[in-house]
């Protein structure tokens, strides 16, 4: 007689038993991945939206230390010029004495040939912006509203006017007053015959600019 | 040294541990899984839960039986879901069936058709199945099997509880061939015998015969713990505690007693008087089916009873019983206690259990 294996179990239940565990295996299996995928996906953008509050926010620092940037620098240029500003106006008063100015001034005129007729004296800061060339320096305004870091220098400025009996003669007090080491520039704004006679010839009348050395190196 | 792969690797082997066999008694759910050694098998884990609802009920309510078969396998530690199950004994019937194959007819196909023949449409909401027993006369090819039938409904809601539980349920057996499986196991280096195994049950008993390894019946016989308690109650005028409490004191081992005019000698001569006339039905039966189990085995042989269940407990029963029968009689060895090296506390009752433990995955 054949071996036969008794089981109460109908045909097909295990089977379909089998089937179903499995099926709810492999829809667990499912939802447990898309549960994973879902709360890694969450977790992503929670950290990307994190990150990027974050980024935004050192963006926003990093801009903060932009405008604190130049803010500093705008502080530093501004120091530069008040400093500037400040060793202008300490040569302004430290500057040269009008009774010496004068002295030198008026060792250069030799009497009767020729003779001024107004002197007027200014200190003034220059911006050195041509350092060839001073009288143009000399002629130069302080701009005190300009954004520029500029070198600064205090000059005395003489504007002299007089009259000589000839070109000849206004030449040579120009020449007499370059050869005097404290003047460092003289220039001829203006020299023209004027309606004044002196024995019959028209005089001449001048104009000069005249820049010293500061301080005076006599 | 040579490795034995197969040993070297046994470790991630999931076939180490045979399936959990599940009995659900009257009253406790018991479960045994074994774990297949180099020296034999090993009990693993066991459990015998109290089981508070009605069997009837519980069996319509998939649910509960879940429940129960969850909170076993949680607090007991077995392993793995396969799972070997015997339908409850009340929810089955075994009867003995003698068939002729035709032709080139297969047992199973012979078996449902004579069912078909006898029970009709009544057969489609049955489930059964067969163990072949032996041919009567080789000749006409007549053949008796037994045949056990169960309610579909019963089966489906006993699986539904198995896999609700997380369960693979690879076979559903009865008791008798969970028996057997044990009997084959304990017995194997006995020589061959006809092996009567007596299931005590409270109010019912159920006798299997094994002979040859071959289940030759199993039957219901109207006797219980409680038929016995009865008489107790009504011979000696005493409230049930009490004649429990007598029972429990008693030793019903007449050899024992010897000529001993003591007390308690006299006394449990006399509860052996009082129980006689209910164990000479008792044995009665048993004879019968003893007789039965030697016209059906060849050649002179042994036979011998165990006890299992309520009456197995008395003390003495067993040779009470032998000296009533005249053949050896003992309870049950604790299948547990044969099977393991630790102290399992649960015994006898855990028989069933582990003869469907047994079942090989």
């Amino acid at each position: 007689m054949s071996e036969h294996e008794f089981n109460l179990i109908p045909p097909g239940y295990r089977e379909r038993h089998l089937r179903r565990r499995g099926l709810l295996r492999y829809a667990a299996t499912s939802a447990a991945i898309l549960l994973g995928l879902g709360a890694t996906s969450m977790t992503l953008g929670y950290a990307t939206r994190h990150t990027e509050a974050r980024i935004g926010e050192l963006q926003a620092q990093q801009s903060i230390s932009d405008g604190q940037r130049a803010q500093l620098v705008d502080l530093s240029e501004q120091r530069d010029r008040l400093a500037g500003e400040w060793q202008l106006l300490q040569g302004l008063r430290g500057g040269n004495h009008a009774d010496e100015i004068v002295r030198l001034v008026g060792n250069t005129i030799v009497p009767g040939e020729v003779w001024l007729t107004d002197l007027r004296m200014r200190r003034v800061g220059v911006v050195n912006e041509d350092e060839d060339d001073p009288v143009a320096a000399a002629r130069a305004l302080v701009d005190v509203d300009s954004s520029e870091v500029l070198r600064w220098s205090a000059v005395t400025a003489i504007a002299a006017r007089g009259q000589a009996l000839n070109h000849a003669m206004l030449s040579g007090l120009a020449e007499r007053m370059l050869s005097v080491p404290a003047i460092d520039s003289v220039h001829v704004e203006r020299a023209s015959l004027g309606e004044l006679r002196v024995n019959g010839e028209r005089v001449v009348d001048f104009e000069l600019a005249i820049t010293l050395r500061s301080p005076l190196e006599s | 040294m040579k490795i034995d792969p197969q040993r070297a690797f046994s470790f991630v082997r999931s076939d180490r541990f045979g399936p959990i066999g599940i009995e659900l008694a009257l009253e406790r759910l018991h479960m045994v899984q074994v774990r297949n050694t180099a020296t034999g098998p090993r009990i693993h884990a066991c459990a015998s839960l109290p089981v508070d609802v009605q069997q009837d009920a519980l069996l319509q309510r998939p649910d509960a039986l879940r429940e129960l078969i969850r909170d076993g396998r949680r607090s007991h530690g077995f392993h793995g879901d396969q799972a070997v199950a015997a339908m409850p004994a009340s929810q089955i019937r075994v009867m003995p069936v003698s068939y002729q194959r035709r032709d080139a007819q297969s047992d199973g196909a012979a078996i449902a058709a004579l069912l078909r023949e006898r029970l009709g449409d009544e057969l489609d909401h049955l489930v059964a199945d067969y163990m072949p027993v032996q041919v009567l006369r080789e000749s006409g090819g007549e053949r008796l099997a037994l045949v056990a039938v169960s309610r579909r409904e019963a089966v489906l809601n006993f699986l539904d509880g198995l896999t609700g539980a997380g369960l693979d349920a690879t076979a559903l057996e009865i008791g008798p061939i969970a028996i057997r499986r044990l009997v084959e196991v304990l017995l194997r280096d006995l020589p061959p015998q006809n092996t009567l195994i007596l299931n005590c049950g409270r109010h019912k008993s159920f006798v299997t015969l094994i002979a040859d390894n071959r289940l030759l019946a199993d039957d219901e016989l109207e006797f219980g713990e409680e038929t016995l308690l009865q008489a107790l109650e009504t011979e000696l005028e005493l409230e049930r505690p009490l004649v429990e409490q007598v029972v429990r004191d008693a030793n019903l081992d007449k050899t024992a007693l010897g000529n001993s005019r003591d007390a308690a000698a006299e006394s449990n001569r006399a509860l052996i008087q009082i129980l006689r006339p209910q164990l000479n039905r008792l044995v009665e039966d048993l004879q019968r089916h003893l007789l039965y189990a030697s016209s059906e085995s060849t050649g002179a042989r042994l036979s011998r009873v165990y006890l299992l269940g309520s009456f197995a407990r008395w003390a003495g029963s067993d040779r009470l019983l032998e000296s009533l029968l005249g053949v050896p009689v003992g309870t049950m060895p604790n299948p547990v206690a044969l099977f393991s090296d630790t102290g399992f506390e649960a015994g006898p009752e855990l028989a069933v259990a582990t003869g469907l433990a047994l079942k090989a995955a």
